[in-house]
């Protein structure tokens, strides 16, 4: 409440026939301050209107316009008839609504404009003299815990039993076993400690430095003497330092929350234009659109190299080179309060990327042994030795990770990428780890042929989450993106594909999702950063139509996720009686030719014996 | 001359897209149109994002970059929107 000394007087003026809810709006702000209003009745002619501030004792008059029709002629003719009556000496004639600008009402002589969706509590702040500062709910953000309190307590008995020999068999079976890549790991990691000791002049570190060399691709190594690589260009220090300027400059711009005061699932978005600089630049305008996480996407062929580039690399194609140097830059870019995920679920560098994000302050990594062997392209059995180590790193480093299942998108049944993720889940756990579940929000070949969404893509989607959650009480983030396959080149269709995702993701209830931009099915060119926009504020408007209320799956929901829960146990009896998980997915257990799955190459016969 | 809105292009983070829907038999001729019509506003290297002929023409979206990942991004020199500046040779904007 106001102080009586300072409270006003303030007549509030509809112009249009029936347009002035925004005026009782901020009169109802005024009364509970103590200021005292009175609302004129909508479309008066400006005469009366004028006569009516001149009986009245009013210091403000805050008129409202919100139709578009002859609106200078209006609002000119009220101001000059304001003028002639004398009212402006003591009242301060302020405009604003629908058809209102700011610049216009200042041409017209107003004392103030406000244009469409300005805040009630800014006009307050204009009427009581104050300098109006947004909602610290809307501009301080906190970093959101994802991981909930869950206890990874398995509930279906059989399946719990299943998961543990096997996750023990592959742990005991990774225990016997190196590779270059779990060597890397443990020599960079130590190279992190002598640096923050001894410095990297020091001999130790140079030591270790050779060492990490000798188990790198040439061409990787050839980026450590400040060799060029193909396909990049060193970031010069002047761009880097007009980075941190332009990073500098935003730090104080407002951003948005999705959150509206109630638990949602965390935003993330993915990012990796293949330019840190490029990426900064998105991560910063998707932070302010209200993206709670974001998620670095590196470059296949780089993954699939021994070894970890150096430098301040931009890339000329898709996705961002995972450097030191480059992660550090990112980083540095980031806002406190962004979730920040570094991809480890493919390739030769996994344990070693999990030592770097852990390292470099990232929040989040990604590993999943079946899904980087059936669809991202490497050996499973040098994928599980280095898995195993970078669920160690990330353990250590306290990283949570999702274990993606995206090797659905290859065709292989959700029931079958499901098996692989909770086993490696089930891995992660006895490792210590923290996993996250990640299934797939998508229009699945699977269901293209099977036709579980001939009439929604609501039921098959809840079904995934009901059937991981009569499993395991886990943490649950699907993506990646959601709506995968569904988003057309049309932005208008994409966006609301992707926003419907996400309140279907938000009724569900889960721990966080990724979403896409508006440019997923455009393949002509890099997301451009309208296209980010664009889905932010579609979701951020989903969610806020939802509120907290829930979409309803139909019954079809649980018959498909009791139908998931037993072909998952289905798979997961077959992989047990093989003994193997490596074997299993080599030999089809977990997605078949057939399917769309082909276990991957690289790295293959670089495991040996410990 | 004062910054931003004096080199307008150079203030663009990464494209420039066009969205209309134009007159037009199919969608054949809708990119054909699009093209043009990029090539008419200037908009380098024309790209067709988006194109759907239904009723008398189709409703389209034509891109082209400004800046792609990697180039010198002329929105990173520091200009801030009341900083007096001048355009070079090459069209760059700089701080005076």
């Amino acid at each position: 409440m106001t102080a009586a000394a300072q409270r006003k007087k303030v007549i509030l003026v509809p112009l249009d026939p029936v347009h002035d809810i925004g005026l009782k709006m901020i009169r109802r702000a005024l009364a509970e301050r103590g200021h005292h209003t009175e609302l004129l009745p909508p479309d008066l002619p400006v005469e009366e209107v004028v006569q009516a501030i001149a009986q009245s004792e009013a210091e403000y008059a805050l008129i409202g316009r919100t139709l578009g029709y002859e609106v200078s002629e209006t609002l000119t003719r009220l101001a000059d008839l304001a003028d002639a009556a004398g009212v402006r000496e003591r009242v301060k004639m302020v405009v604003g609504g629908m058809a209102i600008r700011p610049e216009i009402a200042a041409e017209m002589g107003f004392d103030a404009g406000f244009g469409p969706g300005t805040p009630v509590e800014e006009v307050v702040a204009y009427v009581e003299g104050r300098t109006y500062r947004p909602d610290d709910a809307e501009t301080v953000k906190q970093k959101p815990s994802i991981m909930g309190n869950h206890s990874y307590e398995l509930k279906e008995a059989e399946i719990g039993t299943l998961l543990d020999a096997i996750a023990s068999e592959a742990l005991e079976w990774a225990s016997v076993r190196t590779s270059p890549g779990v060597e890397r790991a443990r020599i960079r990691k130590e190279m992190f400690e002598v640096e923050r000791g001894e410095g990297q002049d020091s001999q130790r570190y140079r030591h270790l430095r050779d060492a990490y060399l000798m188990l790198c691709d040439p061409t990787v190594a050839a980026s450590h003497r400040n060799e060029p690589v193909l396909k990049t260009r060193p970031i010069s220090e002047d761009e880097r330092e007009r980075l941190r300027a332009f990073v500098e400059d935003d730090h104080s711009t407002p951003v948005k929350s999705m959150r509206g005061g109630v638990a949602r699932p965390a935003v993330f978005v993915q990012y990796g234009t293949g330019c840190p600089t490029m990426d900064v630049a998105h991560i910063r305008l998707c932070e302010a659109w209200g993206a709670e996480g974001v998620v670095h996407f590196d470059p296949s062929w780089a993954a699939r190299k021994e070894g970890l580039l150096e430098g301040y690399l931009t890339h000329e194609e898709d996705g961002t080179l995972i450097t030191p140097q480059n992660l550090s830059l990112i980083r540095s870019g980031l806002r406190n309060h962004t979730l920040w995920q570094v991809r480890a679920h493919r390739g030769l560098n996994t344990a070693e990327t999990v030592v770097l994000a852990g390292e470099i302050g990232a929040d989040l990594t990604k590993i999943n042994i079946a899904y980087g062997s059936l669809g991202g392209g490497t050996d499973p059995e040098r994928l599980a030795v280095d898995a195993v180590e970078a669920m160690r790193h990330a353990a250590h480093y306290g990283l949570p990770f999702d274990v993606v299942t995206n090797e659905e998108l290859c065709g292989v049944p959700a029931h079958k990428a499901f098996a692989g993720m909770l086993i490696v889940a089930s891995m992660a756990k006895k490792l210590g780890a923290r996993p996250i579940l990640q299934p797939l929000f998508c229009y699945s070949p699977q269901v293209m042929i099977e036709g579980q969404m001939k009439d929604n893509y609501v039921d098959f989607n809840a079904a995934k989450v009901l059937a991981l959650r009569s499993i395991i009480d886990a943490p649950i983030w699907p993506g990646a993106p959601i709506g995968f396959l569904t988003h057309s080149e049309d932005r208008v269709q994409s966006a609301t594909s992707t926003a419907l995702h996400a309140c279907l993701a938000a009724s569900l209830g889960v721990e966080a999702m990724t979403i896409a931009s508006s440019d997923e099915a455009y393949s002509g060119g890099p997301i451009s950063s309208a296209a980010r926009v664009d889905t932010l504020r579609a979701v951020g408007e989903g969610l806020r139509f939802f509120g907290q209320a829930r979409i309803s799956p139909t019954e079809r929901a649980e018959v498909w996720a009791d139908r998931l829960v037993e072909d998952i146990r289905e798979v997961l009896r077959a992989v047990y009686e093989r003994g193997s998980f490596v074997l299993a997915i080599y030999e089809g257990l977990l997605g078949t030719r057939e399917d769309g799955a082909y276990p991957g190459r690289a790295g293959r016969g670089t495991v040996r014996p410990v | 001359m004062c910054a931003r809105w004096a080199a307008p292009l150079e203030a663009v983070m990464d494209a420039i897209d066009i969205e209309t829907f134009v007159v037009c038999d199919d969608d054949e001729e809708a990119k054909k149109i699009g093209l043009a019509l990029a090539q008419h506003m200037g908009l380098p290297e024309g790209d067709i994002v988006f194109v759907e002929k239904l009723g008398p023409g189709a409703r389209i979206r034509i891109r082209g970059y400004l800046h792609r990942p990697g180039d010198s991004y002329r929105w990173l020199r520091g200009v801030k929107a009341d900083d007096c500046c001048s355009t070079t040779e090459e069209g760059n904007t700089r701080t005076a």
